[in-house]
């Protein structure tokens, strides 16, 4: 009958199950002659194609069926469970690697999730953007906490500031179904409660459109309103869940209470809700912790208002503007009532300039999006690090379930040869598969609990998103985090037991005795091929490890110009005691003596800027041979002696170079070449805007931004004459224990005034380390995985090594019984081991220089494809290699040939 | 496997086409039969699932044949003796629910 099949009836049947498809496909054929015969050829061809179909689908679900049901699942665990306990090692293998490969993607998704992907908490958060501006001219206006950037589209320069009268403009002019509102951060208000000492919080100046448009949730109280964001309205405040549990202990009874922020006595009358975490999520502008009205801003920040009022035209540029569109088409006609509206502002900015201003709407949802291209980049490779490593632990799981399976090959052909269906024992393979992936998905949970916290920190610090917030980055473990841990689980199982089953269980019974014998002399060239995957991933891991590892060495081996060692400093803001320049001095010079008087201290000093924070001011300044952007930090007396710079020449500025002398600085040698070429610098004038310092001067150079910074030229004003911004940095040099000078720098404050807020104390090493955080974390984590991958790798290697030498003992028998030295033994099994891994470096290595550019950003002083690194990965691999081989080998060595050449 | 005691409308149908034709009874057969004797079309798929069914219950027992003349071989059916069973008793129950219905029935 067969015979007569056309081809695409032959195409049909193949949906068949094989086992019946012969039976099947001529019943199916003859039943379609005889209606051919009664009803033609188009009717008896739909006729067969329907039924064949509906018979495929049929016979397949029945098969299903056959696996599926829950019918004798439970026995299924219960041998499965029984054969775990019975082989410890495999199993704590299996469950540790998959808990690993599973934690650290769980933990690393959930860090991106939270920076990259999370919408602030908020309804309808996809309606909001950022209104920011661009101006092709040059505007004469300040600003104050402000962003720039480009914009991520057409690559302008970005404005996010305006002043109020422009804020004005914008509201009226917005169409029907566009709200907008403005907002600014406080960097640190300080804040205090009764007589304890202050704290310093991240605060935020909103209009009461922020509470309304926003509609952040809440926890207690009541949002700020328009009757509190008013002239001469009662100072308020709302505060964030985490300031009110560290103020106030989560105590109710907080609403209505009075705290002092930055002096000024305000009423308390809300509290947002605890997933709120503001408009930043952290970074540079830092997390909501305290929100006033916009109105109290002249009250709280009376540096902002010193010249004129904050809401008149002329004044700075202090407010942000974000704008909710409820009405999506409204978005260009908005932009361009606005660019409109602005202009006759702009006129007055840029004289003689008409061009308009071109209104740039940013993505609101996430708030203000301080996460830079790199850092995304990092996380993304992060991501593919982690999966590769789940990848490693799924691969090596299928082969030592292969290699398992293959050693119990009498035991699957005797359940076959019992009645056991392929279906049957392919699920009792799945089974095991899923239990240890249950048992990998718990473990992998737990180590994210444990790991989450270190993990977030060292994410959120080495991805500088942290140098100033005082919150770390919350990273929550939820139900989406346990669905997906769960799903990974059960993709792994897949992953990991059908391969080995589809291959194990693919034995006819009637073959069952001559396919015992082949199963076990089988080769196992699937089991070899996954060991070699496995080498061939571990290599870019290894090289990118020891990249790292020899950036970090780079990175402490580097001529600051300074000793960090023994320097700690903590920054004193005296705004809330007093807003000028000769009162604050005063403040700075008590809380100096203090220090000084505190035994174990050997000299402090003022600094507008910590070294190597990341912070740095800088100004044109104007010299001998043109103008010239120099670095600027104002310094104290005693700054050499703190820091350990030399003076080479002219003197430092001192205590009595204040607001009432002339404006003195000092310049480093980097500044005076570029300034003055060789001439001497001593006593001559730059002019530094409006501003003329008189240079009385030099000292030695030393790196002032980043680690990995060249040294810049820079100029050091007196501190006494300079405003910081947010007050200067204390900066101390002592030999006492960290912990006692920390204490004894807490006390010296405090007597100062109970006004300043309780100071953060850090060491210039710690600034360092944190500075460094990022390649050290990649460093880390890096040589973590790959030591893991390597370690996984090794024991793939020592299984299929094993289970050679175990199958070729009669071989090795007789070979000995001819003569072979034990040497040669040796070298006979090793030489397997070192093809397998041949061919995985060959692979690897291509990969690893392929990967490793990647990195490229983040290595300091070693290049990607820097031989070293590829050197120091293939021969760790190779020595891990011969190492896993060499037991089974030396095993072989040692048999007894004529035990050996009794083996079955 | 646990004892079948009661029969599908379909497995009913397949089991008597099976009784019926004796030693000719293979799937074929048997849907030619189902479609000649109630006068619907009838799916292949249905009789396939069904004797697998029986079979699975031992209603039904199956060979490999070729028969005189023919180049493949047939899966062929021989209901067994519980099979035989398992009809009379469906008969009997059938039978018991039918009685006394018949003269309303005709009354119509």
């Amino acid at each position: 009958m067969s015979r007569s099949t056309p081809r695409w009836a032959g195409w049909l049947f193949a949906v068949l199950p094989a086992t019946e498809r012969d039976q099947m496909r001529d019943d199916m054929m003859e039943l379609h002659a005889e209606r051919r015969r009664r009803s033609g050829p188009a009717g008896a061809m739909a006729w067969l194609v329907w039924h064949t179909l509906r018979l495929a689908a049929t016979m397949w679900w029945d098969r299903w069926r056959e696996v599926m049901p829950l019918r004798g699942v439970g026995l299924d665990v219960r041998h499965v469970l029984r054969g775990l306990r019975a082989s410890p090692g495999f199993t704590a293998v299996a469950v540790l690697s998959l808990a690993i490969g599973i934690g650290a993607n769980a933990a690393i998704f959930s860090v991106i999730r939270t920076l990259l992907l999370d919408d602030m908490p908020v309804p309808a958060p996809q309606q909001l953007s950022l209104v920011y501006w661009h101006h092709p001219g040059e505007l004469n206006v300040s600003t104050m906490m402000s962003s720039g950037g480009r914009h991520p589209q057409s690559g302008l320069q970005m404005r996010s500031n305006y002043d109020y009268t422009l804020v004005d403009a914008l509201k009226t002019s917005a169409p029907a179904g566009v709200e907008l509102f403005a907002f600014n951060f406080l960097m640190n208000l300080n804040v205090a409660f009764d007589e304890r000492p202050a704290t310093t919080a991240g605060g935020l100046a909103a209009e009461a459109g922020y509470f309304r448009i926003l509609a952040p949730p809440m926890w207690l109280g009541r949002a700020i309103d328009e009757t509190d964001d008013r002239e001469g309205a009662a100072p308020v405040a709302v505060l964030s869940y985490p300031m009110f549990m560290r103020v106030f202990g989560g105590d109710p009874d907080a609403l209505g209470r009075v705290i002092r922020i930055n002096g000024v006595a305000s009423q308390v009358i809300g509290v947002t809700a605890p997933i709120f975490r503001g408009l930043s999520k952290g970074g540079f502008f830092p997390q909501t912790e305290i929100t006033v009205p916009l109105r109290m801003v002249p009250l709280v920040q009376p540096t902002w208002a010193r010249t004129q009022s904050l809401f008149a035209s002329g004044a700075p540029h202090w407010l942000r503007v974000m704008a909710r569109f409820t009405d999506q088409s409204q978005r260009q006609i908005a932009a361009s009532r606005w660019e409109a509206a602005m202009a006759p502002h702009l006129a007055t900015l840029a004289p003689g300039d008409a061009r308009l201003a071109q209104v740039l709407l940013l993505p609101g949802s996430r708030g203000l999006d301080q996460t830079s291209a790199d850092t995304r980049r990092l996380l993304y490779i992060l991501m593919g690090v982690v999966g590769i490593v789940l990848l490693l632990a799924c691969v090596n799981l299928a082969s030592m379930m292969l290699a398992r399976g293959t050693a119990r090959h009498r035991e699957w052909h005797l359940r076959r040869a019992l009645g056991a269906g392929r279906w049957r024992l392919i699920r009792a393979q799945l089974v095991e598969g899923v239990v240890l992936a249950t048992a990998g998905a718990a473990g992998g949970l737990l180590l994210t609990f444990w790991g989450r916290a270190m993990l977030t920190n060292l994410l959120t610090a080495g991805l500088g998103t942290a140098p100033l917030s005082r919150q770390p980055l919350e990273v929550s473990v939820d139900g989406w985090l346990l669905a997906g841990t769960l799903g990974l689980a059960v993709c792994a199982a897949l992953l990991f037991s059908l391969l080995p089953a589809w291959r194990l269980t693919r034995v006819q019974t009637h073959d069952l005795k001559t396919q015992v014998v082949g199963a076990a002399t089988s080769r196992l060239t699937l089991g070899r091929s996954l060991v070699a995957i496995q080498v061939a991933i571990t290599v870019p891991l290894l090289v990118c490890a020891v990249l790292f590892l020899r950036t970090v060495a780079n990175l402490g081996a580097i001529d600051l110009g300074f000793d960090p060692q023994g320097i700690t400093y903590f920054k004193v803001n005296p705004a809330s005691l007093a807003s000028d320049v000769p009162g604050q001095s005063a403040i700075y010079a008590r809380v100096l003596d203090e220090v000084r008087r505190i035994p174990g201290v050997r000299s402090a000093t003022l600094m507008e800027n910590a070294l190597l924070s990341g912070i740095t001011s800088n100004t044109n300044v104007e010299g001998h041979a043109g103008t010239v952007n120099l670095s600027i930090n104002a310094i104290g007396p005693d700054f050499l002696d703190v820091v350990g710079l030399r003076l080479i020449a002219g003197r430092m500025p001192g205590l009595r170079d204040d607001s009432t002398g002339p404006l003195v600085a000092v310049l480093n040698q980097t500044a005076v070449t570029h300034l003055f070429g060789d001439q001497s610098p001593l006593g001559r004038i730059v002019k530094q805007g409006s501003l003329s310092v008189q240079i009385v001067g030099v000292i030695s150079d030393a790196v002032y931004d980043r680690p990995r910074d060249v040294v810049r030229p820079t100029m050091y004003p007196s501190a006494m004459q300079r405003q910081g911004f947010g007050g200067h940095s204390v900066t101390v040099k002592a030999s006492l224990p960290s912990n006692e000078l920390e204490q004894a720098l807490r006390q010296a404050v405090a007597r100062v005034s109970r006004d300043l807020p309780e100071p953060e104390i850090k060491t210039q090493v710690q600034q360092f380390r944190e500075m460094t955080m990022r390649e050290r974390v990649f460093a880390q984590l890096l040589s973590l995985f790959g030591g893991f991958a390597l370690l996984l790798a090794g024991i793939g290697l020592h299984g299929v090594t094993s289970y050679s030498v175990a199958r070729r003992t009669n071989e090795i028998g007789v070979r000995m019984a001819l003569g072979a030295e034990p040497g040669q033994v040796l070298w006979l099994i090793l030489r397997q081991v070192a093809v397998l891994a041949a061919v995985g470096l060959a692979a690897g290595v291509p990969l690893a220089l392929w990967v490793a550019p990647l990195f490229g950003a983040l290595l300091f002083k070693v290049t990607p494809t820097d031989p070293s690194g590829l050197i120091a990965g293939v021969v760790i691999m190779l020595v891990v290699a011969l190492a896993a081989g060499w037991l089974p080998a030396r095993r072989a060595a040692r048999l007894d040939p004529l035990k050996a050449l009794r083996t079955e | 496997m646990p004892t079948k005691t009661a029969l599908g409308e379909t497995e009913h149908h397949v089991l008597l086409a099976a009784t019926r034709l004796g030693s000719q009874a293979d799937t074929v057969a048997i849907v030619r039969e189902l479609e000649a004797r109630t006068g619907r079309s009838v799916a292949p798929a249905a009789v396939y699932i069904a004797l697998r069914r029986l079979e699975e219950h031992r209603m039904v027992r199956s060979r490999l044949l070729t028969r005189p003349g023919e180049s493949r071989a047939r899966r062929t059916f021989e209901v067994t003796s519980a099979g035989r069973d398992l009809l009379r008793a469906s008969r009997e129950r059938l039978l018991r629910l039918w009685e006394g219905l018949d003269p309303i029935w005709r009354a119509r």
